[in-house]
């Protein structure tokens, strides 16, 4: 055997066991995540705590969690993350996104949030009709997702329903993989690629992963940035003045990252598909990719200077035309300011009972200290001169979005998930520090920090599950509730939270409880308004109190629970209105038109 | 980094233009489960995409795997949301233009790597 012969079997020994380092922590990271899975299962429904999920899960799915974070950090401390060994840190990653997304689909296969069935409602009604009905409420004049969903439940014969439960884990998984292209732009360090995908998976607690247009287009967005710092992006120096004239010259002089033009404009024009779909699908993020590429283009790093041009252009022309019927009644301008936008986000939300509100509390932590960290990781960074700016742009440039809409309440919820990506990345330096290894102490710092961000993003993700992880019983009543409605009548709920709205989107108008009477209504005023509205409709209505709209109502401090008792012991008093079924967790009234 | 580039070319090509006109044929003969959502989702999910990403010689795996799934979803939602418009839908017609993209596509290909051998 000659001396180069051994030299190549030496390379190939190391690197087969190179390639199986991380089997240990795989093992023990399977293990904890089985034990976790098992563990949710385990939980039965309802849940009865203000905590939500929190409080319900047993000990022994803490104790997988805390040994699955345990085994990731240990994976990244022993040199696992190294790239022979990356299917290691894939799998500790799926495992986690699989029992952290998962908890509630393992506790139960009922589809958790009133808003997942809608959109299943609204994408069956799409493709039923065959048509778009612009003028139905604001998803028809961006019906993208729900096209593809439609689609792909008549081509695949799977019910769209059957699609819900599993999709925040589905969407989980493809955001970290666009997630993993980005940070694979911005630093060839391993370590770093894995911390991030790991805090931003613990810090996702902000659960718009549901099946919704949403977690579509924030997948599209994190692809479009990555192929912007990629093959559409541009180097640049630092300008030498901030004079216009050197301003120019710094500009002319920079360069394409990719020399290959026909590979440039190859992406380009995909890019420009993925924005087209994103304004058709989504109101905002659209809004966060345009504002995320105008940063780009000002910081002299991208090759694609016309891209928000052309995407501010496909934005004017669909909110002229195809949205046009839903903004005349619907201004986009109208709750602006930073007064509203704080109001609506933070303000609004503190309310409710004392569970609730330590949820809400979590929330702000969870949140705070991740931007804590992605600060003091860009000041690291800073100080070693190797701070790319193009980060701190895209975790800052969702904030622009803040005070110009209040977005129902949801804007800084949306700001959160924008900019978590860049924040999770800026964080990550700040936990590994600049030292090539890692020390023990650093390791248990890394460890303490995942684990907790772990019990804080379930607390905070699985906050509503006494209101939106529903009964079987009240799924019985919805499927009833369809079954005897006559056409046209109008469907009152308790409030928003309730499995319903899954068909027939377009047939009845529905209202709630909560939406008609406000927290101020006493019960039998409340009722004066129910049964009021019910009988203005010439088919009368039906109304369904349910265990989980009630609970809402009273979680978030909407109505007291006994104002609710009140109004519905008036409502069954009355006139005209009938008992027409009930079972553990809800009932039904039918409340009979007005006769002329 | 694996190279999709080393993948022989016309082989592929070639197997990407029987897929994009076998998979949709099998679809709409409603085949059973689990192979009628396998078809369908590598019809919706896949196939277009990567017919188009290898146009654009986008060359390693990962990028061209995410990619791929990204444009095959944005250009079903864009095909599925225009037949709607148009009142034209049925998912029958929807899959058959996707099918006829990645035959397009990758015919496009094929002449592409037939005039840089020529």
């Amino acid at each position: 055997m000659t001396s180069a012969q051994v030299i190549d079997r030496v390379t190939i020994h190391a690197h087969s066991t190179r390639r199986w380092a991380g089997a240990p922590y795989v093992v023990v990271g399977l293990l904890a995540a089985l034990l976790a899975a098992l563990a949710a299962r385990s939980v039965t429904l309802p849940i009865n705590s203000d905590l939500g999920l929190v409080q319900t899960l047993p000990p022994a799915y803490w104790v997988g969690m805390v040994v699955l974070n345990g085994a990731f950090v240990l994976a990244l401390g022993s040199g696992a993350h190294h790239r022979t060994s990356q299917w290691a840190m894939a799998t500790l990653l799926c495992a986690l996104v699989v029992t952290m997304y998962g908890a509630a689909s393992f506790a139960s296969s009922t589809t958790r949030g009133e808003v997942a069935w809608r959109h299943v409602g609204i994408a069956e009604s799409l493709v039923s009709s065959g048509q778009v009905t612009a003028q139905a409420d604001a998803y028809f004049s961006w019906p993208g997702f729900f096209a593809l969903i439609g689609t792909f439940s008549r081509a695949s014969g799977i019910r769209a329903l059957d699609l819900t439960p599993w999709a925040p884990v589905l969407n989980g998984l493809l955001w970290l993989a666009a997630l993993a292209l980005v940070v694979r732009a911005l630093t060839p360090d391993k370590r770093r690629l894995w911390l991030t995908l790991w805090v931003f998976c613990l810090g996702n607690w902000i659960d718009q992963d549901y099946l919704s247009p949403q977690a579509f287009g924030f997948f599209l967005y994190l692809v479009v940035v990555a192929l912007l710092l990629t093959v559409l992006s541009a180097q640049a120096g630092a300008p030498t003045s901030w004079r216009p004239a050197a301003l120019v010259v710094w500009w002319r002089a920079r360069t394409p990252q990719e020399p290959d033009r026909r590979l440039r404009v190859g992406v380009l024009l995909l890019v420009l598909l993925l924005c087209l779909v994103m304004v058709a699908s989504h109101q905002l993020s659209p809004f966060m990719l345009l504002v995320a590429v105008a940063a780009l283009v000002v910081l002299g790093r991208s090759w694609a200077p016309g891209l928000p041009v052309l995407l501010g252009l496909m934005l004017a022309i669909w909110l002229a035309y195809p949205a046009s019927s839903y903004l005349i009644g619907h201004p986009p301008l109208r709750d602006t300011g930073l007064g509203a936008a704080a109001s609506a986000s933070v303000i609004g939300r503190l309310g409710g009972t004392p569970g609730h509100e330590q949820v809400v509390h979590v929330r702000i932590v969870v949140t705070v200290v991740i931007w804590l960290l992605a600060a003091l990781g860009a000041r690291l960074l800073w100080k070693r001169r190797s701070l790319d700016l193009r980060a701190v742009a895209l975790a800052l440039t969702p904030f622009v979005l803040f005070p110009a809409q209040s977005y129902g309440g949801e804007i800084l919820l949306r700001v959160a998930l924008f900019s978590l990506p860049f924040m999770a990345y800026l964080a990550s330096e700040a936990l590994l520090g600049s030292r090539r290894r890692l020390r023990p102490v650093r390791l248990i710092a890394i460890g303490v920090v995942c684990a907790l961000l772990a019990v804080g993003s379930i607390t905070a993700r699985f906050g509503n599950a006494r209101f939106d992880m529903f009964t079987q019983s009240e799924v019985q009543a919805t499927q009833k509730l369809y079954a005897i409605t006559p056409p046209d009548a109008i469907l009152i709920s308790g409030a928003h939270p309730t499995p319903w709205r899954y068909r027939d989107y377009l047939q009845h108008r529905a209202l709630t409880v909560g939406d008609l009477c406000g927290p101020r209504l006493s019960g039998v005023d409340c009722s004066n308004a129910v049964v009021g509205a019910a009988r203005r409709n010439t088919e009368g209505g039906l109304v369904m109190l349910s265990r989980a709209s009630k609970s809402s109502l009273v979680l978030q401090g909407l109505m007291s629970s006994q104002a609710f008792d009140d109004f519905e012991v008036a409502l069954a008093r009355r006139v005209g209105v009938e008992l027409v079924y009930q079972n553990a967790d809800a009932r039904i009234y039918r409340i009979e038109p007005t006769r002329v | 980094m694996y190279d999709v580039r080393q993948l022989p070319a016309d082989r592929t090509g070639l197997t990407l233009l029987g897929l994009g006109v076998l998979c949709p044929l099998v679809l709409l003969a409603s085949p059973p489960q689990p192979l009628r959502a396998l078809l369908a989702i590598a019809v919706m999910g896949f196939l277009p995409g990567y017919a188009l990403v290898r146009l654009t010689g986008l060359s390693e795996w990962f990028v061209v795997a995410v990619v791929s799934v990204a444009t095959s979803l944005s250009l079903a939602t864009a095909i599925s949301m225009g037949l709607l418009y148009a009142k034209a839908w049925s998912w029958q017609l929807s899959m058959g233009l996707l099918g006829v993209v990645v035959v397009l596509a990758a015919a496009a290909q094929m002449r592409q790597i037939a005039r840089s051998t020529s």
